[in-house]
């Protein structure tokens, strides 16, 4: 083991326990399965030759091209979900703007303004 | 034109307007309509200035949008029993004087929407550039809703209740003037397109829509589409 190997699975170990901790008193399967990750990147820190494995299953020629693909692919759907979760909280904001200022309109009051509107 | 027994809301979303809405309330003061002006969170006293003139005056907290404040506003009015719904911009482009002419339309059930088109009259100073932009608003509007309108960024609108209620804008910035079509087609509404003048100041050009910000406002649009 080297000292990079060293570092990181005690990084992803507690990152692990962490999430394991939060599932337990939660019970929220998020976090479970960020537990998983964490253990599985601790795996594949220390046995780095099983992506080239996997690589090759998939045809493709190395292990970090494999785990570069499907980084990009997770950042990418992480990163749409994100958007739309934005887009639906400023409507949601909106909506909620919307009613507020209908509940405290002003209305006219007869005379405020010589010449303005009675009906 | 025949008179108009219904009740007509005039709704006027502003955003940082203050003194040009002042001029716009004393010109819609002439007409015997309810006027709401919606602000939009201005930082400057555009509420004031409404609930000092006598009309309905309701005010977002937080700045929302164009579109947004023309939704709050179209809603409002439904909810005051409004018969027909008047859209006005509250910079002064538009004339208090020919709300008869787009109101008639409407009142005597020829449409249900009537939408204020400045190419048609012969009195609007439109500027070469704002034509340009205007004009590839409308082959793009065409392009993606089907809908053939001479004049689709022209905020002088009139809806019938029944149009109104039909349509709900979620595109809270500018792209809700594209999306008004797609709903108007979508509720199967009947539209006519009335001559109407838009008068240009330079103040008005400094805030309108540029030739810059076009494409900001149809990836508004595009992406509000896929994602809705």
């Amino acid at each position: 083991m080297n000292a990079f190997q060293i570092a990181f699975t005690v990084i992803f170990a507690l990152q692990a326990l962490i999430a394991v901790r939060r599932f337990l008193g939660t019970q929220h399967l998020a976090s479970l399965m960020f537990a998983v990750a964490w253990l599985a990147a601790i795996v594949l820190v220390n046995a780095p030759e099983l992506t080239t494995d996997a690589a090759r299953l998939l045809g493709i020629g190395r292990g970090v091209d494999l785990v570069t693909y499907a980084l990009l692919s997770l950042f990418l759907w992480a990163h749409y979900q994100h958007y739309l979760r934005y887009k639906r909280l400023e409507n949601q904001l909106t909506v909620l703007v919307r009613e507020l200022a209908i509940l405290n309109a002003a209305r006219p009051q007869p005379g405020a303004a010589p010449g303005s509107h009675g009906a | 034109m025949p008179a108009v027994s219904g009740r007509v809301f005039v709704v006027v979303p502003a955003y940082n307007e203050g003194q040009r809405l002042l001029r716009v309330l004393d010109d819609l003061a002439r007409t015997p309509h309810a006027v709401v002006v919606v602000d939009d969170g201005s930082r400057d006293d555009t509420f004031d200035v409404a609930r000092g003139r006598g009309v309905y005056a309701l005010r977002h907290t937080i700045n929302r949008g164009q579109g947004a404040a023309l939704q709050t506003g179209i809603s409002f009015a439904l909810r005051e029993g409004a018969d027909y719904i008047v859209t006005f911009d509250a910079d002064g482009q538009h004339l208090a004087a020919e709300l008869d002419q787009l109101l008639a339309p409407v009142v005597a059930g020829q449409c249900d929407v009537a939408l204020g088109n400045r190419f048609l009259s012969g009195t609007s100073n439109v500027p070469p550039m704002r034509k340009v932009v205007l004009h590839m608003a409308r082959l793009f509007t065409f392009l993606t809703t089907g809908i053939r309108v001479g004049d689709c960024h022209n905020g002088y609108r009139v809806l019938s209740r029944a149009a109104a209620s039909a349509i709900y804008l979620k595109q809270d910035r500018m792209a809700h003037a594209s999306e008004i079509y797609d709903q108007i087609l979508r509720a199967k509404l009947r539209f006519l397109e009335v001559p109407v003048t838009i008068r240009y100041s330079d103040e008005t050009l400094a805030k309108g829509q540029r030739l810059s910000n076009s494409l900001s406002v149809l990836f508004q649009y595009l992406f509000g589409k896929i994602t809705q």
